[in-house]
This record gives C-alpha cells, sequence and structure tokens, in this order.
C-alpha cells in the first residue's frame, strides 16, 4: 500500500513542481480604458499591472495621431499602489490619442509593452485595438537560471548529506562544490546580463535599480559560501563537517534570497510570508533531494561496506520526505499561479507544467525503484543504485530546464487576468453544406475598433483549412439602413487569419458573414456576434430629501441625467433628461424607450410620455430589489444612445 | 406644372441610375479610352444571372459605338477561368445605352472575381486586368441578406453539401457493415453459449 501512495504523491507533486516561476508586469487595468470615449480631457493616465513594475526602467507614452507626445515626465508609481504606474498629461482637446507602455517587472526584470487608444469626445479609431508585447523566453536567461539552479542543489545536498547521512564522506572530493559554486555564480552573472539586456540599458543604470539590488542579494551568500569553501578546503574531521554544514545553511539563504527577488514576493498582504516560505520550502527541498543524490553518488563509491549502506538508507529515509515536502509546497505554488484546469490544458505556462508534472512522476518512479529495489540490496552492491540514480539526475536536468523556462513565461493566473480586462466576443458557426466551421473571437469586443480572429476548419477533420482569401462582411441588424462594410484578413503563423478595424461601430447586433474563397468550394459562414455598449461612466449624486440622480456621460460630452421618482417600491416615474455638451436640453424627435428587468428575466416595456425637447418620463411600478434599466432614443442625426443603469430599490 | 416639371425629375431618376450605376464600377484610362468595368447587377449575388459590362468612352468623351469582336473577356476566380469570348452591344438605336457591352454570365460561388480584357479598341492594343475590391466592383456574395420570405440554400450550397455528403454516407455505410459484422458474430457466439448452457446443464443433472 505504501507503494501507490507515494505514487499517487508523487503525481500529486508532478502538478506542483511549476511553481518557481516568474512573471511578467502584464497591464491589468487602464484608466482611461483602452477604447474608451471620455466627455472631458483626463488630466493622468494610470496604468495597473499585474506585478510591480520598476519605475525607472518603464515608461509610459501618451500620443496624438500625428505622434506628438502629450504626457508629461517620466512615469511614476502612485503612492501605496506600486503594481500601477501614472503619467501627467497636458491639456487635451478633443481627438483620439494612444498611449503606449513599456515595463520591466521589479519582480524578475520581464520586459512587457503594448499600446491601446482612448477617445475625448470622439469614438476611438483603429489604434485603440490593444496590442501587447513581451520578448519570448531568452536562452541566456534559461542557461543562466539552470545553472543557479544546479549548483545551489548540489551545495546544498552536499551540505546535509556529508555532514549527516554519510559523515564519512566529507572528506571526499571538495573540488565538486567549487564546481557548484562557479555554476550558481555564473548563473547569477547570466541572470544579470539577460534582464539587463531585456531592459535596454547599461549596467550601471541597472544595478541602480531595484532588479540589480536583488541580484546583489543574491551574490551576497555565494560570497560567503565561497569564503567557507575556502576555509573548508584544508580541513579535516569535525572542523570541515561544520564547514559544509555553514555551506548548506548559506544556501539556504542563497535559495531565500533567490525567492525574494521571484515572483512569490509579487504577493501582497499577509500571504506574502506564506508564498515566500512555501516557494522557500519548495526549491530548498528539490535542492537537498537531487542535489543530496548527487552528493551521495559521488561519495558511494563502487564497493559497498557497513558505512555505505547506512548512509543509502538514511539518505533513503529523508528523501522520502523531501518527496512529500516538494509535491505538497509544489501542488500549493501550482494552484496558486495556474489558478484553474483550463489554465492548465489551453496556456502555455499550463503546458509546461504537464512537462514537468510528467517528468517529475518519471523520477518518482525512478526514487520508488531504487527504495524498494536498489536500497534493500545496498549491503551486496550498489551497482543498481548507481544506474537508477544517475538516470534521476538526468531527468532531474531535464526538468531544471524546463522550470527555467518557465521562469520567463507568464503564469497562467496572470495571463487570464489580463485577457479579463476585455469583452471578447466569440461566434461559432458553419456553411450551409458543413464543410466548414468557424470561430471568430472579436477583441476587445466593443463598439469601435476591434481585433477580428477567424478559426477556420474543417467540417469533418477539424484540420485547419487552406484558403487563399477570407473576408468579413458586416451587416448591423439594428441599423441595416448603414449598408454593409467589409475586412479582408490576412493569414497568421498559427493558421488563423487576423484582421482589424472598426466595421462593429455600434452597439447591438451584426451579421457577420465569413467569405472563404477556395475555388468551387468556396462558402460563406454567417454568424451573429452581439456587441455590448461602452462602459458608462455613472455619477451619483444624493441630496437629502431627494431622489437619487443618476448622470450617465455619453459620447460628444453629452449626459443623460436619469432618477425614479419617488424612487421607492412601488409606483414610480423614471425620469430621463438628454444633455447635450453646452449643458442644455438635447431634443430628441422621437419618444425615448425604457425597458426594466431584474436580473435573469424577460424585460419590461415602460410606456413612455414626452416631458421636454428631451425630457422623458416612464411610469413604473416596480418591486424591492436590483432593476436593470436601458433608456434608448434616437438623435435628429439618427444616432443610438442606448444607455443602461442599475437601480436598487 | 406637374407636367412641365415630369420630364426633367424623370431624366434626372435616370441620370442619378445611371450615376449609381457606373459608381459601383471601375474607371481606368486605357490608351485614348475610358474603361469602366463592372458587374451588370450590383449587389452581384451567387446563382443569379449576371455578368461583366463594359462602358467604353473615347477621349472626346463620347461613347464608343462600333468596338466590334476584338475584345475578348475572361473571368477569373481564384485558379480558374473561363474565356466568355467577345463583349456585345447593348444599346440599339433607340433603346439600352451608348457604348455599353455586355458578356453574360451566372456566378456560382461567393468571392472576388477579375475581369481580364484582352484584345484592342479600334487598333489600341488592351491587356487590362480589373479585380473586385471596395474601391472598384462588388464581389460576389450569397443571396442570404436578400432572400425573403424563407432563406433557401444556393445551388452551390447544395452541390456542395450533396458533396460533402456522400463520403459521410460512405463512411455511414462502412460502419453499418462493420456492425453487421459484429452482430452476426454476436449471435454465433449467443448460440454457442446457449449450445455450451445446455449441455452444462444436462451434465449437470446427470
Amino acid at each position: 500500500m505504501r507503494g501507490p501512495a507515494l505514487i499517487g504523491l508523487l503525481a500529486l507533486g508532478a502538478l506542483a513542481i511549476a511553481p518557481r516561476v516568474s512573471a511578467h508586469a502584464l497591464l491589468l487595468q487602464a484608466n482611461p480604458a483602452n477604447g474608451a470615449t471620455l466627455a472631458g480631457p483626463p488630466q493622468v493616465v494610470t496604468l495597473t499591472f499585474t506585478e510591480d513594475p520598476e519605475p525607472s526602467l518603464s515608461s509610459v507614452r501618451v500620443l496624438t495621431p500625428s505622434g506628438r507626445q502629450v504626457s508629461r515626465g517620466p512615469a511614476q508609481v502612485v503612492p501605496g499602489r506600486p503594481s500601477t504606474l501614472r503619467v501627467d498629461l497636458d491639456p487635451l482637446s478633443t481627438g483620439v490619442y494612444t498611449v503606449t507602455w513599456r515595463t520591466v517587472s521589479r519582480v524578475d526584470g520581464h520586459v512587457t509593452g503594448g499600446a491601446f487608444a482612448f477617445g475625448v469626445g470622439v469614438t476611438p479609431s483603429a489604434e485603440s485595438v490593444s496590442e501587447v508585447t513581451s520578448p519570448p523566453p531568452s536562452v541566456l536567461g534559461g542557461v543562466a537560471r539552470w545553472m543557479l539552479y544546479a549548483g545551489l542543489s548540489v551545495l546544498i545536498g552536499a551540505g546535509w548529506v556529508w555532514t549527516l547521512a554519510f559523515p564519512g564522506a566529507a572528506a571526499g572530493s571538495w573540488r565538486i562544490l567549487w564546481v557548484a559554486w562557479i555554476a550558481a555564480a555564473l548563473g547569477i552573472v547570466g541572470l544579470e546580463e539577460a534582464q539587463r539586456a531585456d531592459a535596454g540599458v547599461d549596467i550601471a543604470r541597472f544595478m541602480q535599480t531595484s532588479l540589480g539590488y536583488s541580484l546583489e542579494w543574491r551574490a551576497l551568500p555565494l560570497v560567503a559560501i565561497a569564503g567557507s569553501l575556502v576555509t573548508g578546503g584544508p580541513l579535516t574531521g569535525l572542523g570541515r563537517r561544520v564547514c559544509l554544514a555553514v555551506v548548506g545553511v548559506l544556501t539556504l539563504l542563497a535559495i531565500l534570497a533567490h525567492i525574494e527577488g521571484g515572483h512569490a514576493a509579487a504577493a501582497s498582504g499577509a500571504w506574502r510570508p506564506v508564498n515566500l516560505m512555501v516557494q522557500w520550502l519548495h526549491v530548498s527541498a528539490v535542492g537537498a533531494w537531487i542535489g543530496g543524490l548527487a552528493a551521495l553518488l559521488v561519495a558511494l563509491g563502487r564497493a559497498p561496506d557497513d558505512d555505505r549502506t547506512a548512509a543509502v538508507r538514511r539518505f533513503s529515509t529523508v528523501a522520502g520526505v523531501l518527496i512529500v515536502v516538494v509535491a505538497a509546497t509544489g501542488t500549493a505554488r501550482a494552484i496558486d499561479e495556474v489558478g484553474s484546469w483550463s489554465g492548465l490544458i489551453t496556456t502555455r505556462y499550463g503546458q509546461l507544467v504537464l512537462v514537468k508534472a510528467g517528468l517529475l512522476i518519471l523520477l518518482g518512479v525512478l526514487g520508488a525503484l531504487n527504495r524498494y529495489r536498489s536500497v534493500p540490496a545496498a549491503a551486496r552492491t550498489l551497482v543498481g543504485l548507481r544506474r537508477i540514480g544517475a538516470a534521476e539526475l538526468v531527468v532531474a536536468a531535464v526538468t531544471f530546464m524546463i522550470a527555467a523556462v518557465l521562469t520567463q513565461s507568464a503564469p497562467a493566473i496572470f495571463a487570464v487576468h489580463a485577457a479579463g480586462n476585455t469583452t471578447r466576443i466569440v461566434a461559432t458557426g458553419n456553411d450551409f453544406a458543413t464543410s466548414v466551421r468557424a470561430r471568430l473571437q472579436v477583441d476587445p469586443g466593443l463598439p469601435g475598433p476591434n481585433r477580428f480572429v477567424a478559426d477556420l476548419r474543417d467540417y469533418d477533420t477539424g484540420q485547419p483549412i487552406q484558403t487563399s482569401r477570407v473576408s468579413l462582411r458586416f451587416v448591423s441588424a439594428d441599423r441595416p439602413d448603414l449598408g454593409p462594410s467589409t475586412l479582408n484578413l490576412t493569414r497568421t503563423s498559427n493558421r488563423t487569419y487576423q484582421g482589424q478595424g472598426p466595421n462593429l461601430s455600434l452597439e447591438g447586433k451584426w451579421n457577420v458573414v465569413v467569405s472563404v474563397e477556395r475555388g468551387v468550394n468556396s462558402v460563406e459562414i454567417p454568424l451573429t456576434v452581439v456587441v455590448p455598449s461602452q462602459p458608462q461612466r455613472v455619477r451619483t449624486i444624493q441630496a437629502p430629501g431627494q431622489p437619487t440622480l443618476y448622470s450617465i456621460d455619453l459620447s460628444g460630452g453629452r449626459v443623460l441625467d436619469a432618477y425614479l421618482d419617488p424612487g421607492r417600491a412601488g409606483f414610480n416615474e423614471v425620469h430621463a433628461t438628454y444633455i447635450d455638451a453646452a449643458g442644455r436640453e438635447l431634443p430628441v424627435p422621437g419618444l425615448a424607450t425604457m425597458t426594466m428587468n431584474r436580473q435573469g428575466t424577460a424585460s419590461i416595456a415602460v410606456p413612455v410620455r414626452r416631458f421636454g425637447p428631451g425630457h422623458f418620463i416612464g411610469d413604473a411600478t416596480l418591486g424591492r430589489g436590483e432593476w436593470e434599466l436601458e433608456i434608448v432614443a434616437t438623435t435628429a442625426g439618427g444616432e443610438v444612445l442606448r444607455t443602461r443603469l442599475t437601480i436598487r430599490l | 406644372m406637374p407636367r412641365l416639371l415630369a420630364a426633367p425629375i424623370a431624366a434626372l431618376v435616370q441620370l442619378l441610375i445611371a450615376c449609381g450605376t457606373i459608381l459601383a464600377h471601375e474607371h481606368r484610362q486605357v490608351g485614348g479610352y475610358e474603361m469602366i468595368v463592372g458587374w451588370i447587377d450590383e449587389p452581384a449575388y451567387v446563382g443569379y444571372m449576371n455578368g461583366v459590362q463594359l462602358h467604353l468612352i473615347d477621349a472626346a468623351g463620347k461613347p464608343v459605338l462600333d468596338l466590334g469582336d476584338g475584345l475578348k473577356v475572361t473571368v477569373v476566380f481564384g485558379n480558374q477561368q473561363t474565356e466568355r469570348g467577345a463583349l456585345t452591344p447593348a444599346f440599339g438605336v433607340t433603346s439600352g445605352r451608348p457604348g455599353e457591352y455586355r458578356v453574360t454570365l451566372i456566378p456560382t460561388r461567393p468571392g472576388i472575381y477579375a475581369f481580364r480584357f484582352v484584345g484592342a479598341i479600334k487598333g489600341q492594343k488592351v491587356n487590362e486586368v480589373f479585380t473586385a475590391s471596395p474601391q472598384t466592383f462588388d464581389p460576389v456574395r450569397d443571396s442570404a441578406e436578400v432572400d425573403f420570405p424563407a432563406n433557401d440554400p444556393t445551388r452551390a450550397e447544395l452541390a456542395l453539401g450533396l458533396q460533402r455528403m456522400a463520403p459521410r454516407l460512405d463512411r455511414l455505410a462502412e460502419l453499418a457493415d462493420q456492425v453487421k459484422t459484429l452482430a452476426a458474430f454476436g449471435i454465433v457466439l449467443g448460440l454457442v453459449g446457449v449450445l455450451l448452457g445446455l449441455r452444462a446443464g444436462r451434465e449437470h443433472r446427470r
């Protein structure tokens, strides 16, 4: 029963070993938001990221369509909110403004950049499609991390195995410790160079940043370890074992310094020390397990004796405990950074975690073989132990490589958070002849410019189809008088078709036809997308004895003022007044329409009467609870003003 | 008064219709001639009679009335093309629009078509390709957006649907054969089981 239980624990740990990873400062929230249409000019732009950016290496610029910069001074951290950057703006006139940003994460030095647009008094044009870019994992960064992990693992492994499990080995090869130290030191140097190159600054400036300080903190324990190695080299017996123990403790400190500059430190509040502790335990346990095995194999020699047999048993017992720690802490960290089953499968990060999990299961199987076959046989022969142990080290080396790649990838949970910043629309369908399936993704899925990505696959086989030309034709179902528009898509490297344009110019229902040209097999695929309204800014004004006034910003500086009289459960008059940018009542030729509904229920049409050129009153009897009020009016120019408001009675 | 206005209004409407037609075409200067090319009916829908329309004007702005058979048109779609031969006048002495030439065609697939004109206009050599685009003339589209009251599939869609159906039916037939084989095998096994059961029962009674 112990065998399956151990394998089960290993499988659990497989989900976990992903953890030692860093992240990217991805854009979580922007104010003004991507694609927003503001009634008045903002004075600042604030950007909130998934991790704290390093302000001295990050930049935020706001540009006019002609490229003139309207932001003043460098980006600054908002006091008390280290993950938010702000930049002040010159006075803005009506128009579209593009925000370009580039951040270097304080946590791991990874670079991320992007651009989006907002409009003042006008709907932003095609520039408002948010672009986010991040350099691919660097080879130097990956190699450096691998060397750091391998070096620290051997140091910590030798630190405990040669003092506690196999004290007699302390007299053995000291050279391997120097090799491990050099690997770790080169790892830190390589990490510095990779982060500096990503940030695009010289070394003097880089070392003045939080990333430079972080690397210095990592280097300090290594310097102390070098001192211990120098001291312990000529010693023998107890003195040497004491030096080894000091090396082990200093390596634990080096791991802590590394963790402090990693993603686990990005958490805030009470969870930060918990995250740090879990991560530190995890990396230390991995190092003690794998490094300990390496140290044991180096010291064992070929012929068994009583001391060696006892050492093998002691190591095996401790390794069993370490595997449990690795599994438990790794699972916790993976849950924290992957976040969901879908994230495990659909994101690159999650897929790497799965690969790593497979390697850990393999390591567990090899470890179990050693524990239940090689260790009992160690009194007679060490051949099996050495062979399987060597195989374990090879698998562990590959696992470290995967970890090195993972550390340079954005964790799945952050990718989901960043993606969640939009209201993406997805529509699917097929042609009448059931020859092609289409999946159309629209980002950000708001009225105005959007990015369209079409995934076209054979209806039967599910394979991506080859086609010479793909285009989208848009017809507004609500406003057929607008006429159709067309957008040509271009093929991308991942076999989808992509384009961007302002074709979905209004909220509401749109018929989108995907035209797929491939000779006699050309087809058209009808799809329907419903574009939600732009996020609205609602100001609530409350005065004693007066009903609550809701002031809703519309495009072009216009406002809709609405209130319920008396604003309690029962009969209410719903007042809605349209105000133009000059503060005058905005004439609306036709009657506005009002509908109300509770969440999840059908809408109720509210009878409306006119009270002024732009002032309407709806009569509604409403129960207690939360109501969604939708008011729709059409201006003299034919523009549909659609507003939604949530009211609690 | 209404009678006095009727003729000018009719002329204006005619002019507007003509302008509308020409606006959805591509205008191109070829030597001393202006070629105005597009579909006869726009928007062009799959499965409906249509064709290539050429309106030819000379340097003096007058329609070319005697094109002859020296100019031929080829319709290109993807990697397929069809030579439609010489253009024929679409006007008479008192009817039609002078200078307009046509070749009829029923577009059977949606997408972007191109018209290649090769030959000569009164000695002026011509080798020009006109391609549908938002700036020129319309691509061919499905008629779903104008179908009423029912949105019926086009002949092309039905043909493609049948084409896709055949291999599916073949696969189903193959599957049915496999099921039949399995069923026969199951029946035989069942019979063997029953016989073995009977024999076992008999031995048990002994």
